[in-house]
């Protein structure tokens, strides 16, 4: 399988090891960014950046359906920025939620999962980090 | 700094023209360019040129200035390459504009060029997702239109805006593309078409969206003193220029925080203007509703205020501050490396007056003050590219 790009997220390798994005904090002013920066932004400085694993949850800063996809994509499928919960604004694909307007809401609590994007022109899965709703999850647990 | 003056701007009609080779589109541009400036052509010392997707999408790196000047007879002269996603034609026009004003060159050229229409529509959009951090969005399907999509949908979460003001957009800017020739699309269309339109990324619809195309616009600079020597026609001057790359949240940026004011403030700032001066905008609405945040970016109304502008025609072609009267890129059309040189050869026929039935008009007749808005890409979290120019005749 193909992944999106190792460095920037973490594949659970076996049961009790979650996923999580790979960001980086700044010792020296604490702000957190994904992707990886080589230089902190605030600081503008290169010294300073430590890796530190992110991302398991956030809300939703916005969504929209697509209706009209690249391929590999299904249709409709709901895209989304998440707002993670350690600062960062990423790019990502809502999971588990029908892609119905009022399904989620801006705002909601999502969590992250390493799954299956989309299939590539060969029809290989190409894997990367993907988010659904926090109740889903509890529904899963519980089902 | 010397002063800046556009002398002149041509463009090749937008849309779609599956015989014409990028060189062809170019060459219409720069010799009506040359022609409304009445320059000799050998006064011209050098040439910016502003292409997008051509290393893409046709195969064309490199050098696909110099293919487009040595094709429209130029030679020797310096030729830069410019690429700056969808605000490349402003970057390529503020490159001839520093020269000028730097006092290195007399008489520039600036040229945007952009091929989509390659016979295969799902290529010319993938190349455009290329404009984002493609490491990090490459493979995860990111759309602009989704883009758009979610920012315009914090708005109207936030404000109570409804799809109506977002059709509404289309509606007026439609009208205004009907009006000019130089438009890929010149249906006027209804609210209640736009709305029925096939939902695209909700809450856009097709209407609501710019389609892919073929075009090309050019502009002739050269100092102020020059141009009084020259021209006969009103001149038309660059009272500011500014560029800048994003910083914030395209998304969750207050509209004083965002990338678009702080470039716009900068620009004001130049010109000893503020926007209650602008008198005509054309500004980067690849989805129509994004205009809606643009006038707030932009300073011409508050925050959350938008929708009455619109819903008041206070932004059509005879309202306070007439807003795309081209059309905008969902009318006049999106060929993205031409669209700012084509947004800047509107103002300039605007402040002539010279923009036929979609002349608009300024507080004391033809208006003195104009302003171009143009941006691009998509990188971490905000926008990639936004260039601000201002425009100001002179008696």
């Amino acid at each position: 399988m193909e992944r999106v790009q190792d460095r920037l997220f973490h594949i659970p390798s076996g049961e009790g090891d979650e996923p999580y994005l790979i960001g980086n904090r700044c010792r020296a002013c604490g702000s957190v960014f994904f992707p990886p920066k080589g230089g902190c932004p605030n600081c503008l400085r290169e010294d300073t950046l430590e890796s530190i694993p992110i991302g398991k949850r956030g809300r939703i800063s916005s969504y929209s359906i697509l209706h009209v996809a690249p391929p590999g994509f299904p249709v409709p499928h709901v895209q989304a920025m998440i707002r993670l919960d350690e600062g960062p604004l990423v790019f990502s694909l809502l999971k588990d939620v029908s892609p119905e307007p009022n399904a989620v809401a801006i705002g909601d609590a999502v969590q992250l999962y390493i799954g299956e994007v989309r299939k590539d022109e060969y029809g290989k899965p190409i894997i990367g980090w993907l988010y659904r709703p926090v109740s889903n999850e509890r529904r899963e647990e519980q089902g | 700094m010397n002063r800046v003056v556009v002398l002149g701007v041509g463009m090749h009609p937008f849309g779609k023209y599956p015989q014409k080779h990028i060189k062809e589109l170019a060459n219409t541009a720069i010799w009506a360019a040359i022609r409304d400036a009445g320059v000799d052509p050998r006064k011209i010392e050098a040439a910016f040129v502003g292409n997008c997707l051509g290393g893409v999408l046709l195969g064309q790196e490199s050098v696909r200035g110099q293919v487009i000047l040595r094709h429209a007879g130029f030679k020797g002269i310096p030729v830069v390459n410019v690429e700056n996603a969808c605000a490349t034609a402003s970057t390529a026009f503020r490159m001839a504009w520093l020269s000028v004003a730097s006092g290195v060159h007399d008489v520039v050229l600036a040229v945007g060029a952009e091929k989509m229409y390659i016979g295969d529509t799902a290529r010319s959009i993938q190349a455009l997702t290329m404009a984002t951090d493609v490491e990090v969005a490459g493979n995860m399907g990111l759309q602009f239109t989704a883009l758009y999509a979610m920012a315009i949908r914090r708005k109207m979460d936030k404000y109570g805006w409804k799809p109506e003001d977002l059709a509404k957009v289309v509606e007026k800017n439609s009208y205004h593309g009907s009006l000019n020739p130089y438009a890929q699309f010149r249906k006027p269309l209804t609210v209640q078409e736009v709305l029925s339109s096939r939902m695209v990324a909700d809450p856009i619809t097709l209407y609501m969206a710019s389609s892919i195309g073929d075009g090309a616009a050019a502009a002739v600079l050269c100092r102020e003193d020059l141009a009084r020597k020259w021209s006969e026609k009103p001149i038309v001057r660059v009272a500011a220029s500014a560029l800048r790359s994003g910083q914030g949240s395209l998304l969750e940026a207050h509209p004083r925080e965002s990338t678009t004011w702080l470039t716009a403030r900068e620009a004001y700032e130049q010109a000893g203007i503020g926007p209650e001066d602008i008198e005509v905008a054309e500004v980067h609405d690849a989805m129509a509703p994004a205009e809606l945040k643009l006038y707030e970016e932009l300073g011409f109304c508050p925050e959350g205020e938008a929708v009455r502008l619109v819903r008041e025609g206070k932004t059509g072609l005879q309202g306070q501050i007439p807003v795309n009267p081209s059309g905008g890129l969902c009318s006049r059309g999106h060929p993205v490396g031409a669209t700012g040189l084509a947004q800047i050869a509107e103002v300039v026929w605007q402040l002539r007056g010279e923009a036929g039935d979609r002349q608009v008009r300024g507080r004391n007749g033809i208006p003195r003050w104009g302003l171009t808005q143009n941006d691009g890409g998509f990188v971490d979290g905000d926008t990639a590219a936004t260039a601000v120019h201002l425009f100001q005749r002179l008696d």
